[in-house]
């Protein structure tokens, strides 16, 4: 009896605690702190008066500047750097903040910031139905000084915005976003940069279509690796997602020298130009590429349609040599292969069809000896009649076998664009520095 | 004693309770924050759409980006601003004018959906398909592929209206079902995979469209979609296309079954909504206009124009007249009306027909021509064999009229630019080329 009442009191000791209640909230009305919030980032927003320069990396990969201005009327104007037209005409639009899961801001109608997202891949070259993996509802996670940071809510995209200078809106307003775009993509046509760090040349691939930035460099186990990161363009320059480094020296923007038209980075305070060489850089992998012909490599093919860094010079030679070709039943060449031999013999060997025989090929093959200098310097010497398809065609291809037999060339790993995942070696002509070629070594 | 400790304890108990009841919840009046939802500056696109859509119609048309109306797994993206207002009045134009005119207002204030959510990108479906439209509850309808619409291109107005009429033909038989005969015309096709079967099978097994196959409520909704779409004309020709006889018998079977649930349940008659929604069609993006002489010959579309005296061109009518009067001077003949027949050969029949007084019986005179027509439709006519018979006789006489044909050439076209909407009855004319105020025009047939 006395646990019954016990258990009474207890019981109602309980409920007097329990019905203590007070329902005032601690701090204030949550609906109306909240509503306080999204009125507070909205008056960030709109009280940047040189608005915000703006990156969104996409979950899909690559990395896309905005110059946003976000006015009181709930509008939001725009320049982006997805392509000239975009990066040229400031496109106005509708924003909204709103307190989803988290205080959101909305890009509630079209702009370019949609581009991205848009699942019509024929708008932005992503996948169908979903683009390039996007997003355009951003969740606020952190503000702090002149920095907000978001997230995507439905990819999970990051975002950042970071205040322009009156002088950075300025520039993204008198169209600088798209010179940058336009000298950029001059800069780099046709040319080979490379960047003198710790006294070596490492090349620098900038890819103005997929904003990319690479350097190239030998690894620690003697193969040329790749060191990138995406960038996006900013009115005076190229922004990188993250610091590269080579060796101790570290960098995050390169910025462009319209004076000189030249890109440049900061090293340690003093700035370092990119230098352009007229031919392809020769990368110092150990072993040379010279010492392992025949070895490593049994052959390297060139096939002009997919080496696009092929010197204007080699182009000329080759394309004299076809059109001859062709004056013989329209016979035109396929490509090229050099095959190394033993005894430092090569086959230099044209494989061509006969459009009168849509099935078949032809391979005509020139026989040389070669000679290597330590350095790495070759010269070919006829070392046998022309035979069979190349007795044939020699009179029509003599362009391209009188380049070979009469140039010596420097044989060497080069940094030259190819099909993914190839090696390539390059026969650099020394005596013209503009003429070379160069193929995919073969083992 | 034990019992009164427990009465105590119960007291006690029942104590506690009467305290712990009396809370005092002090406001029970407070505001609800942000009831009402989303509010920003309104710009002249939402006072525009406020006017026209919400004020007379009670229609939200969202177009603002709001991820909770849409599907949570698919990519999509808002629509473009400058693309709502000409959507929308494409609608207002080709859809709800059109059902006001013939149904009137309530009925439309009553039945169209209350909100219309405009989405700018085409939803993607894992089955490789790509949804225009939803409905849902006959309140909400989701409008895709916004972005990409352009008043007056057909071929983006037509797939949108489309949709709407789909749409709003599912509220009308959720509101008062289709007799039940309708799903018993071709059950045995509706099937989930539809949309593996090409249009041209679905015709011909009696349907409209693969999408009518999905179920009967589809079926009905797309033939009325499509009849009201297509207009009369297009719609003879999609029939007119089908081989199966037994396909064509389905689906006249099913039109007719439309056409009565729309007079008995709606008291609308459907074929005039459907010539009304042509020409509202028309009016906002016309059909591309098929020029005259390409359909204009011998076992062609039309092989006949036959021309009356009243409201042709002065030039014409003084030849005419001319000619009628010098008729008259061999007993009293008068014309009565001229015919140019397409024959094989590239040649044509200039027909005058007469009547001679003393019979009261017609005769024709023929005048055979070569007619030759260039690739912009200028016609030239080339005697192709000397007059014989009547047209020998009164050559003479009818020579003004000849004359004319023989020593002009002639632009072809439709008499009004191009061919007259849903009407049975359709006219050709021909203008003297450097001489627009000299022409000839009549009724085309075959």
């Amino acid at each position: 009896m006395k646990r019954i009442y016990l258990f009474m009191v207890l019981v109602a000791g309980c409920f007097l605690t329990g019905c203590e209640k007070d329902d005032a909230p601690v701090l204030d009305n949550p609906d109306a702190r909240l509503n306080q919030v999204l009125s507070e980032y909205k008056s960030t927003l709109v009280s940047a008066k040189s608005g915000w320069k703006g990156i969104i990396y996409p979950a899909g990969g690559g990395a896309y500047a905005f110059y946003l201005q976000f006015g009181e009327d709930d509008r939001v104007t725009m320049l982006s750097d997805f392509d000239m037209g975009t990066a040229d005409k400031a496109a106005t639009s509708t924003y909204r903040l709103k307190a989803l899961q988290r205080p959101t801001l909305i890009f509630d109608t079209y702009s370019y910031i949609h581009y991205l997202s848009d699942p019509d891949e024929s708008v932005n070259g992503g996948t169908r139905g979903a683009g390039l993996k996007s997003d355009f509802e951003f969740a606020i996670k952190e503000v702090s000084g002149n920095t907000i940071k978001l997230e995507g809510t439905f990819n999970k995209s990051e975002m950042v915005l970071v205040k322009a200078t009156e002088a950075e809106a300025a520039a993204y307003q008198s169209g600088e976003l798209k010179n940058i775009i336009k000298n950029s993509a001059e800069e780099v046509k046709g040319k080979f940069l490379y960047l003198l760090l710790d006294n070596q040349k490492v090349p620098v691939i900038v890819s103005v279509a997929n904003k990319t930035l690479t350097l190239l460099h030998v690894d620690a186990n003697n193969k040329i690796a790749q060191i990138n990161a995406p960038f996006t363009f900013e009115s005076d320059g190229l922004l990188l997602r993250k610091p590269l480094s080579y060796g101790n020296n570290t960098f995050d923007k390169v910025f462009w020298d319209a004076q000189n038209k030249q890109f440049y980075i900061n090293l340690n305070a003093a700035p370092l130009y990119f230098s352009v060489s007229p031919s392809p850089i020769e990368m110092a992998v150990n072993p040379p590429l010279h010492s392992v012909l025949g070895k490593s490599y049994t052959s390297m093919q060139i096939n002009v349609a997919n080496l696009p860094d092929l010197s204007a010079n080699f182009r000329n030679i080759y394309n004299t040599a076809n059109a001859s070709l062709g004056t013989f039943g329209g016979r035109y060449i396929e490509y090229m292969t050099i095959l190394f031999n033993a005894n430092n013999m090569v086959t230099f060997q044209i494989r061509y069809r006969n459009p009168s025989q849509p099935t078949s090929f032809y391979n005509a093959n020139f026989e040389y000896k070669m000679t290597l200098s330590p350095e790495g310097v070759a010269t070919f010497a006829l070392a046998a009649a022309p035979a069979g398809n190349a007795n044939s065609i020699k009179n029509y291809v003599v362009a391209l076998t009188d380049y070979f037999a009469n140039t010596p060339f420097k044989i060497s790993y080069i940094s030259a664009s190819a099909p993914t995942g190839s090696t390539v070696g390059g026969f650099m002509s020394q005596t013209n520095p503009e003429s070379y070629f160069y193929g995919v070594l073969i083992q | 004693m034990k019992l009164r400790h427990i009465k105590v304890a119960a007291l006690l108990l029942a104590v506690t309770f009467v305290t712990a009841c009396s809370k005092d919840d002090e406001d029970l009046n407070k505001p609800i924050l942000g009831l009402g939802g989303d509010s920003w500056t309104h710009s002249e696109l939402d006072k525009w759409l406020y006017q026209n859509f919400t004020v007379p119609y009670n229609i939200e048309v969202k177009y603002r980006w709001d991820g909770s109306e849409l599907a949570l797994d698919r990519t999509l993206v808002p629509a473009k601003e400058e693309k709502i207002q000409p959507l929308m009045e494409t609608m207002k134009h080709a859809w709800i004018d059109v059902y006001e005119a013939e149904a009137g207002e309530t009925f439309v204030k009553r039945f169209v959906p209350k909100q219309y959510v405009l989405v700018g990108s085409p939803q993607y479906n894992a089955s490789g398909t790509i949804t225009l439209g939803e409905a849902e509850g006959g309140r909400k309808v989701t409008l895709y592929r916004v972005n990409q619409f352009e008043k007056n291109k057909r071929e983006i107005v037509q797939p949108i209206l489309k949709t709407i009429q789909h749409e709003f033909a599912h509220i009308l038989h959720q509101t008062v079902m289709y007799p039940p005969e309708y799903e018993q015309i071709t059950p045995m096709g509706y099937t989930s995979s539809w949309n593996n079967i090409s249009v041209t099978n679905a015709r011909e097994s009696g349907y409209i469209s693969s999408y009518a196959q999905a179920s009967p409520n589809e079926d009905f909704v797309e033939m009325i979609a499509i009849m009201l779409t297509q207009g009369k004309t297009d719609y003879e020709a999609i029939i007119a296309g089908i081989s199966n006889p037994e396909a064509v018998a389905a689906l006249r079977k099913k039109e007719e079954i439309v056409v009565t649930y729309f007079k008995q349940v709606w008291n609308i008659d459907f074929y005039k909504l459907q010539a009304r929604a042509e020409l509202a069609l028309e009016d906002i993006a016309p059909k591309p206009v098929i020029p005259l002489h390409t359909q204009f010959g011998f076992g062609n579309i039309y092989s006949t124009m036959m021309i009356n005296p009243a409201g042709q061109s002065d030039d014409f009518l003084e030849k005419y007249n001319t000619a009628d009067a010098n008729l008259k001077t061999a007993g009293g003949r008068y014309i009565e009306y001229i015919r140019l027949i397409a024959e094989d050969n590239n040649r044509v029949t200039y027909q005058i027909r007469y009547i001679n007084p003393s019979s009261g019986s017609p005769f024709v005179a023929n005048f055979i021509y070569n007619m030759s027509v260039d690739n912009k439709g200028v016609a030239s006519f080339t005697i192709a064999e000397a007059p014989a018979g009547n047209a020998n006789t009164y050559k003479t006489h009818l020579a003004p009229l000849t004359n004319y044909i023989e020593l002009n050439t002639f632009k072809i076209e439709w008499k009004d630019g191009k061919p007259v909407l849903g009407a049975t009855e359709q006219y050709g004319k021909f203008t003297a080329t450097g001489n627009p105020s000299s022409f000839f025009f009549g009724q085309l047939g075959n």
